[in-house]
């Protein structure tokens, strides 16, 4: 009987108008990044204070009514999207720099407050928030806690995992525990380490402390255009061969760069371009203005086309702009476009290319390239039109191939945009059944009924979502 | 590693559990053996000295995989012929094996210029007494597939499953390595050691370090081109190469070696109030190294704990610190999973 | 409806005004997308929730700027807006009624000189001590305005802009029309002399044709476009017939209407082709005279400036730098507000017909104002109205004006600009 109270007792928590039932309501929330699964929560519940997320969390495990937290709906993977008429807490409304303790060189910040916020509110006292995920003007740091959140800079500055020194979290049970100190070291067992990157499926996070980092001294911006895609990849091997860790190195290659100089910020590029490299030196002045020196010289010998210097700050943020828009920009060549991400080894650069170039040939499909070279973070986008039944099943194909291809070159079925509902059966490819088993022991360990984002991460799990059938029609 | 040799350690393993609890011991698997903790249970001990083979190592990936009981010494000198390496530099320049430094949770002195070594833990081949042999992680530098599981073999001593292999994360080795120091006034090293930051950033390693009896030591330490120390040496004086990181020889005679982390705005308090402690601070991470009696290391892990700082000990006696009940059921369902039996603790 | 660029990037949504007040999705850029396409595919799913979200859209531009995909959200309100009527009242919000309720005066008072100069004398009496609260109670004047009103500048010239005689400058120059607008024209009149002799400092010869009309934009946002398409029908006549080879706008909201007229009109329509003409002429007041060289000021950095981008101009025009190259010219200090491209919640008439949210928006930009400085400069007039409607309940605090006023007024006091007493300028 409970089952029928659960409703009325949200809105005594939150408010009536904070718990949306209406269809029309749930519908814009029955999607996040990820098109390929469409599915409506059976509500969506808007907490404005960590003790509204225990307190909605409580009611919801007692009626065993699973649920799920959402940010900005950001996810590439399906990580924000509830199945199995799950509840969603939208934590929109949880949005506050709360403090900023330049002294212990910490942020404290609420879950939905969006990533480039951070460093814009930091940045007046010399500092940054370090991972900068392309979503980075839209995407809510409670979800980079979820997904471990990557970005171009984290070649040189690590990802999520290594910016969060502290994080009170609220359990399946409602319990609020604190994880982590101010001085940013594990004390006992790991389990912040842990719990970042978890997608969502072991704990809420409701407040994060992040460790802000110093602003480098000085940075060079440089652009690297060339005539074949095979030297660019080359390049980057002899750039990290060379002992240069850049702050990022970034490749597009010419169908990328054609979306994103119809998008909103083109940079310019010539149209016959076949790749482009964006890389970033950064530290203490004399080690860039050396390390620049020796990156330009590695390019000329990988007969590159033009080198090209920032000049400005607008400059280098325009170059920025560009890349961080690619994905979006999809849009103007293709109704449709289907992301993978994947990591293989950075030496088989040249190898994997090549083998996403006959994948592409074989279902005849196209695909543009856009990632981060440097850790060998592919990202193919897969165009198609979703009208073309037959058309999205070559490309969900060739989707997996290419993480086949990732699996096999020793790599990684994901670098950043994680598991979610799109790659749960793929995590068979890289792990095997006690790997899986021993990870399953994680979920149990910490949600033994299964209640928090069900239907994603590990395939163990049952699954009896409904799920659309395919891409939703655009007309 | 071939399948061969995987097969025969997890193979040999489940002997050496099965001998362990039928003997009702706690197993503990030691690397070198300068990190114990004392335990109050019976203990068998298991050696992975000879573990030591090399797995897979590939310069341009920056990633390198070898066996657990392999020294860190033996590995640096195996990628230098890359110019690559681990910068782990302990405090007390002891050596570690590499299984050893993850188990016990061992970090350097280095943070501040490569960050912590836990970051660069990227897989792990681990044998189990509940799930037999498995996989964490990956071989490659960026990766988010299923639950970050290596994280929490760091510093857990080994209680969830015997570490066979590693997989790292390397990198580039910097063309020159530089250090200056200074040594007197507390107030004084603090300025300097903020001018410091100033001047450059980030350093290697940025330690103010005090042993008693001993004058506070500020040392500076630059990992990176000619050029830039160059400039530093205009600024800060001639420095050497390697120049010692304690006024005085050896200093670890004491029960308890320790190691934790501050919030930055206690630093200088803490060295005011340190007084029978050898006890080095990186001043860019907050991170703690050193060494002190028993009674002493209690007084300061509760200073510590005092100051939202961390405290553990690297080796000596248990000093016992409590865990939130909530992270204690947490622990104990993946013990189940992991060592039903509790055959490793 | 074709929305098929949207690929639910989400990028848009920190830079939705309705989306940060409320944290929902169905008030984000993408939310409304996905209504539009569900409805497009099945019109019955339409309810009071949809239509709330829908209706709430300010048509600020924000989320157009910064899609990838260029994916016209605000034009698809707008559109979609421009069908409700047909449907029937049913799916009608609150505020689109509002709306419609506002059409036919709006059309009165905006539609020509004799309408504009009645809006004008009823604001300048709004400011009676007896009079005032008599006519914000009229039956078409919508009850927020009664707040609105004490937004507009205490003095309201006795006539139109439109009516003022330039003198003419020697030598041959291209003239430049100045569209003067219809808010503009009647309450903000003195800000379009400040812009005629700005524009003539910069040695241009300025026109001002006396058939120019409003520029329809409010009747557009509202649903309305019918109006819009035969008020432009004049403007463009004006145009061509005024000799002018540039259109100079000094509001924000008017510019990107007037961008956007060929849109009006079929592709096979000749109008089309003569929108397409005007399209090209119009520039922004700021821009234009940024580009002119018009002399460098000494600093008087005692004079702190915050500049509030209107959505019209920054979203819409991409203007954002000229209005601060002016000011800075002109010789005042600037001291940027965060979130000043966020909007103020006047978007055209959405503060009468939306007062809740629009309060809202309100609330947060005063927050947002440093605390120092004297003046906000927005170079539209509903901004000028909404923000102002707030700082006048503080006399010792900032005010709201238009970025060509602070500029007319530091060449005037360097001495490089005369008011002439001969000119119908009431002052």
């Amino acid at each position: 009987m409970r089952q029928q109270n659960w409703l009325e007792d949200l809105k005594k928590i939150v408010g009536v108008r904070n718990v949306l039932t209406d269809p029309m309501a749930l519908l814009p929330y029955s999607y996040d990044g990820y098109t390929l699964v469409e599915s409506t929560p059976r509500a969506v519940v808007l907490p404005q204070s960590r003790d509204e997320v225990a307190a909605v969390v409580k009611i919801l495990a007692r009626a065993e009514i699973p649920f799920l937290a959402r940010g900005a709906g950001t996810s590439l993977s399906g990580g924000a999207t509830a199945l199995e008429g799950a509840v969603i807490l939208h934590l929109s409304r949880m949005n506050h720099i709360l403090e900023i303790d330049v002294e212990n060189e910490v942020v404290v910040v609420e879950p939905g407050v969006v990533n480039v916020h951070i460093t814009k509110a930091v940045e007046p006292y010399g500092y940054f928030y370090a991972p900068d995920p392309s979503s980075q003007q839209a995407c809510t740091i409670g979800g980079n806690f979820a997904e471990n959140s990557g970005g171009p800079h984290c070649l040189k500055y690590g990802v999520t995992v290594n910016h969060i020194v502290a994080a009170e979290v609220v359990t399946v049970d409602g319990d609020v525990v604190m994880l982590g100190n101010l001085a940013g070291e594990i004390d006992g067992p790991d389990w912040l380490g842990l719990l970042i990157g978890s997608e969502g499926t072991l704990v809420i996070a409701t407040k994060l402390w992040l460790r802000l980092t110093k602003q480098p001294a000085s940075s060079q911006t440089i652009l690297a255009l060339f005539d074949e895609v095979d030297e660019a990849s080359r390049a980057v091997s002899a750039i990290v061969a060379a002992g240069i860790i850049p702050a990022a190195l970034e490749m597009m290659d010419q169908l990328a760069i054609d979306a994103v100089e119809r998008g909103p910020y083109p940079v310019g590029y010539p149209a016959d371009l076949r790749a482009v490299l964006l890389i970033e030196v950064d530290g203490e002045r004399h080690e860039v203005l050396e390390t620049a020196r020796e990156v330009e010289e590695i390019l000329h010998s990988h007969r590159v086309r033009e080198v090209r210097l920032a000049r400005t700050s607008e400059e280098k943020t325009r170059w920025w702009a560009n890349r961080k828009t690619a994905f979006g920009a999809m849009g103007l060549i293709s109704p449709q476009y289907y992301v993978q991400d994947g990591v293989i080894p950075r030496s088989q650069l040249p190898e994997a290319l090549a083998r996403i170039a006959a994948i592409a040939k074989r279902y005849d499909i196209r695909i543009a390239n856009v990632f981060h070279a440097g850790d060998g973070n592919l990202h193919p986008l897969l165009l198609y039109d979703g009208r073309d039944p037959q058309m999205v099943q070559r490309v969900i194909q060739a989707g997996s191939d290419i993480l086949a291809v990732c699996v096999e070159l020793g790599g990684s079925i994901t670098g950043e945009h994680g598991v979610g509902i799109e790659k749960i059966e793929d995590m068979r490819r890289q792990f095997g059944e006690g790997d899986l088993k021993a990870q399953a022991a994680v979920k149990t360990a910490w949600d033994s009924e299964g209640l928090l984002n069900p239907g994603k991460l590990l395939p163990t799990a049952p699954r009896c979502h409904e799920t659309g059938s395919g891409p939703v029609k655009r007309d | 590693m071939k399948r061969g040799s995987v097969e025969s350690r997890a193979n040999h393993l489940a002997a050496v559990f099965d001998q362990t609890r039928h003997d009702h011991h706690v197993l503990c698997v030691e690397g070198l053996g300068h990190r114990r903790r004392e335990s109050t249970r019976p203990v068998t001990v298991y050696k992975t000295a000879e573990w030591d083979r090399m797995i897979a190592y590939e310069p341009a990936d920056l990633t390198v995989t070898a066996e657990s009981g392999m020294r860190l010494s033996t590995l640096n000198a195996i990628l230098a012929e890359h110019d690559q390496w681990i910068p782990l530099w302990v405090a007390d320049d002891k050596e570690d094996t590499l299984g050893g430094a993850v188990s016990a949770g061992i970090d350097g002195l280095w943070q501040g210029g490569y960050g912590p070594f836990r970051d660069r833990i990227l897989g792990l081949r681990v044998v189990t007494p509940g799930l037999g042999a498995i996989e964490l992680g990956s071989h490659v530098v960026k990766n988010v597939a299923g639950y970050n599981v290596p994280r929490i073999f760091v510093g857990t001593r080994g209680a969830l499953g015997v570490i066979t292999a590693v997989t790292l994360k390397v990198s580039p080795r910097p063309p020159i390595c530089w250090s200056w120091v200074w040594e007197g006034d507390l107030s004084a090293l603090m300025r300097r050691a903020h001018e410091l930051r100033e001047l450059a950033w980030p350093w290697a390693a940025l330690t103010l370090s005090y042993q008693p009896g001993s004058e506070m030591r500020l040392r500076a330490e630059w990992h990176g081109r000619r050029e830039t120390v160059r400039y530093l040496v205009e600024n800060l004086g001639a420095g050497g190469h390697e120049l010692p990181l304690w006024t005085e020889g050896p200093w670890i005679d004491r029960a308890v070696v320790f190691k934790g982390a501050l919030p930055r705005r206690a630093m200088g308090e803490l060295l005011e109030w340190v007084d029978e402690a050898a006890l080095i601070i990186e001043w860019q991470t907050g991170r703690i190294f050193g060494s002190a009696s028993r009674s002493e290391a209690q007084r300061l892990a509760i200073w510590l704990g005092e100051h939202q700082g961390v405290f553990d000990v690297v080796s000596g006696p248990d000093l016992g610190i409590a865990m939130n009940p909530i992270l204690i059921d947490a622990w104990t369902r993946l013990k189940e999973a992991y060592d039903p039996e509790g055959i490793l603790g | 409806m074709d929305t098929g660029q949207c690929v639910h990037c989400g990028l848009c949504l920190p830079s939705c005004p309705t989306y940060v007040e409320t944290g929902l999705e169905g008030e984000s850029p993408r939310g409304r997308i996905f209504l539009l396409q569900r409805l497009h595919d099945d019109p019955s799913m339409l309810n009071a929730v949809t239509t709330e979200y829908l209706d709430d859209c300010l048509d600020c531009r924000a989320c157009e700027a910064v899609c990838p995909a260029h994916v016209p959200t605000g034009h698809l309100v707008e559109e979609w807006r421009a069908e409700t009527p047909r449907r029937g009242a049913e799916g009608d919000s609150p505020a689109l009624g509002g709306f419609r309720g506002l059409s036919r005066p709006l059309s009165f008072f905006l539609g020509s000189p004799k309408g504009l100069l009645w809006l004008q004398r009823l604001a300048r009496w709004s400011q009676w001590p007896v009079l005032g609260p008599w006519i914000t109670r009229l039956r078409f004047v919508p009850q927020p305005a009664r707040y609105l009103v004490r937004g507009i500048p205490q003095k309201i010239p006795k006539t139109l802009s439109r009516y003022r005689t330039l003198p003419s400058l020697e030598g041959s120059r291209t003239p430049v029309l100045l569209f003067v607008g219809c808010v503009m024209d009647t309450i903000y009149a003195d800000t379009n002399h400040h812009t005629e002799d700005l524009l003539a400092l910069a040695g241009t010869d300025v026109v001002l044709p006396l058939e120019q009309r409003c520029c329809g934009a409010l009747h557009m946002h509202g649903g309305d476009p019918a109006v819009t398409k035969s008020w432009a029908k004049e403007n463009i006549q004006a145009f061509e017939t005024s000799g002018a080879s540039v259109i100079v706008v000094n509001a924000a909201g008017c510019g990107t209407t007037l961008k956007e007229y060929a849109a009006l009109f079929d592709l096979a329509d000749p109008w089309h082709a003569r929108a397409q003409r005007f399209e090209a002429a119009v520039v922004d007041a700021t821009v234009f005279l940024s580009q002119c060289s018009l002399p460098t000021l000494a600093d008087s950095s005692d004079v702190h400036i915050t500049v509030h981008d209107p959505c019209h101009l920054a979203h819409a025009q991409g203007i954002r730098q000229e209005p601060r190259t002016l000011l800075k010219r002109a010789g005042y200090a600037l001291q940027e507000m965060a979130e000043s491209d966020l909007c103020c919640g006047s978007a055209g008439i959405y503060n009468l017909t939306h007062p809740d949210m629009a309060k809202k928006l309100l609330d947060r930009k005063i927050s947002h104002i440093p605390k120092t400085v004297a003046w906000v400069a927005a170079a539209n007039p509903g901004c000028l109205m909404q923000i102002q409607s707030r700082l006048c309940e503080d006399p010792k605090g900032p005010g709201a004006v238009h970025p060509l006023d602070l500029v007319w007024n530091a060449y005037r006091q360097a001495g490089l600009i005369h008011p002439n007493p001969d000119g119908l300028v009431s002052r």
